[in-house]
């Protein structure tokens, strides 16, 4: 046994890397809701061109009934075929898919905390990259808290009620005169050098009221 | 003394591989021949330049050899360093925020911590129940296996409680578990099977009365640090088919990042003005992370730098290695200067040293001291 380490070693070592290697093939995840948003929109038209660019003429709907379709049945039979591993991904929580702003949005979401006394004049306590509203910054700004809150390219994460619950909370522990706190998202537009700058109104998504009563202890 | 090493840091015998003559990476620090050059050696001088050319070794035989090699510890124990640094950072900024019960603790107690509502919860809360209680106990164990990695004390064994204890807090909270502490939990398995405690570390002391003992540790685990580096880049940059990134996008990716507020560190005034260069900012990075793979060949030139062959002389020439590095390093400062990722570049840059030879990083470590 101990002279054949070295081979058997070889063998695990290859057979790690060739698990990782297939754990980690980037099979898409086409999710209806991705694809519905602007920039997934866009994306899709892009596509259309390049596929028609080569020879494959398609239009935006049935290329994304298509991509949704090989999308769900590659994640099945990868799903299938990683299963006997699976419990060692679980214990260790580990995955080889590694994906680093896949997507740069240009319409990207702002966050907004606010308080009111009487729940209709609101004052603004926090906003990225604000200066003048820094309420609670350093706690909501921990990368694992803004996990929480940041919508992903399918909106709000599911326990973004529960943010806002606690960010209610802290904000009535740290001013007492607050009666209310909201939370919403801004949606505005990133224009490129030479675009006409964006000028709009932002829209405004995912708001989420709390009074001292609703969350009191 | 570790498993697996020996006093005068050469490997026993028995653990070598079948016919291998000796480890590739030689003391002296040189460039060797690889793998391929020593199955033979064990046939005795008289056969053995007729082996040599009648039986060149398998690749299956050269691959066992090369998973078979030793070298000093200085490259894993600063990769074991700069991980627990960067890990006890991250410890700290949770703890100073007073965000451990909040982010960690059951959401019945009115955390964020969703896996109670789980049917299968993380195994200490299935073991102990879901309380902020049982949150502190695993976050303690995660930071003082921090703390004993970091020391080098039990090394292996602290490395093997850290990532697990790291896993059962992600899977207290998916969401806030990010990729970088994937990588960070991989890295640690990787470093739970190496000699990085057999340098600089308590671990040495006891056994050798000095931080700094002259032995050798299997360098498959280095080995295996790079490619899983290399692969995150690859992985990345595979992932990145958005129009954005790519010149029929205007390579407008890293101009509208550095917009978003929710990553942007500032307000960028001067932003416009420098759009060509976030465009080849966009550009570097998707040949950085696309042109990983070149990596490896590049450090498999490097170190059979003494073998023919015209585009191992231009990777060793154009100094391939050291272009991509000063690249991954760059970008990363960049990133940790202007957007807010948390600690990921530092946790990227920590595995860096692994790209380096023992004997490189000894020659930069006493450059860095003025010898």
């Amino acid at each position: 046994m101990r002279e054949r380490w070295p081979q058997i070693r070889a063998g695990l070592i290859v057979l790690a890397v060739a698990v990782s290697l297939f754990e980690g093939c980037p099979v898409p995840n086409v999710q209806r809701r991705h694809v519905e948003r602007p920039v997934g929109q866009r994306e899709v038209r892009r596509w259309v061109g390049v596929l028609g660019a080569l020879g494959v003429e398609t239009t935006p709907e049935e290329l994304t009934e298509d991509a949704i379709a090989v999308s769900e049945a590659a994640t099945r039979r990868h799903r299938a075929l990683l299963a006997p591993f699976a419990p060692f991904f679980a214990l260790t929580q580990t995955r080889q898919r590694w994906s680093l702003f896949p997507v740069a949005d240009p319409e990207p979401w702002v966050m907004h905390l606010e308080g009111s006394r009487d729940g209709r004049a609101w004052e603004l306590l926090y906003r990225p990259v604000d200066p003048e509203h820094v309420f609670l910054r350093e706690r909501l700004e921990y990368r694992r808290v803004r996990a929480i809150w940041n919508p992903g390219t399918a909106g709000p994460r599911f326990d973004y009620p529960r943010f806002v619950d606690w960010v209610a909370r802290e904000s009535f522990a740290a001013r007492p005169e607050l009666e209310h706190v909201r939370v919403r998202f801004a949606k505005v537009r990133v224009s490129l050098p030479g675009e006409p700058p964006w000028e709009g109104e932002p829209s405004w998504h995912f708001e989420e009221r709390r009074s001292r009563a609703e969350v009191a202890p | 003394m570790s498993a697996g090493e020996d006093e005068r840091g050469r490997p026993a015998e028995a653990e070598r591989a079948p016919g291998a003559r000796e480890p590739a990476n030689a003391a002296d620090g040189s460039a060797t021949e690889g793998p391929a050059a020593e199955d033979t050696a064990t046939e005795g001088p008289a056969a053995e330049d007729t082996a040599a050319v009648a039986k060149k070794p398998s690749r299956w035989a050269r691959l066992v050899a090369l998973l078979d090699e030793r070298e000093a510890p200085t490259s894993l124990a600063l990769v074991r360093l700069a991980v627990a640094a960067v890990l006890l950072a991250d410890w700290v900024a949770v703890l100073r925020r007073g965000l451990v019960p909040v982010v960690w603790g059951p959401s019945t107690a009115g955390a964020f911590g969703i896996a109670d509502t789980f049917p299968d919860p993380p195994l200490y809360q299935a073991l102990l129940g879901a309380s902020p209680t049982s949150t502190w106990l695993v976050f303690g164990l995660a930071f003082a296996a921090t703390l004993t990695f970091a020391l080098g004390l039990f090394t292996r064994t602290s490395a093997l409680v850290l990532a697990l204890a790291s896993a059962q807090l992600a899977q207290t909270l998916p969401q806030a578990d990010r990729g970088i502490d994937g990588a960070l939990r991989l890295v640690l398995l990787l470093l739970a099977c190496s000699g990085a405690g057999a340098r600089w570390s308590l671990d040495a002391w006891r056994r050798h009365r000095t931080l700094t003992p002259d032995i050798r540790v299997p360098a498959w685990p280095r080995y295996l640090i790079v490619l899983q580096v290399v692969w995150i880049y690859f992985s990345a940059g595979m992932h990145k088919t958005q129009g954005a990134w790519w010149p029929a996008g205007d390579g407008a990716a890293l101009y509208i990042i550095l917009r978003d507020p929710h990553f942007a560190r500032f307000e960028l005034p001067w932003l416009d003005a420098a759009y060509p260069l976030t465009q080849l900012g966009t550009y570097l990075t998707m040949l950085f992370e696309l042109g990983a793979p070149f990596m490896l060949l590049a450090l498999w030139y490097r170190r059979t730098a003494e073998r023919p062959g015209r585009l191992r002389r231009a990777f060793n020439r154009l100094l391939v290695r050291e272009v991509w590095l000063t690249l991954g390093v760059g970008f990363h400062l960049a990133l940790a200067l202007l957007v807010r990722l948390g600690i990921f570049p530092w946790g990227m840059l920590a595995f860096y040293p692994a790209f380096f030879r023992p004997e490189a990083a000894e020659r930069f470590l006493a450059r860095l001291r003025g010898r």
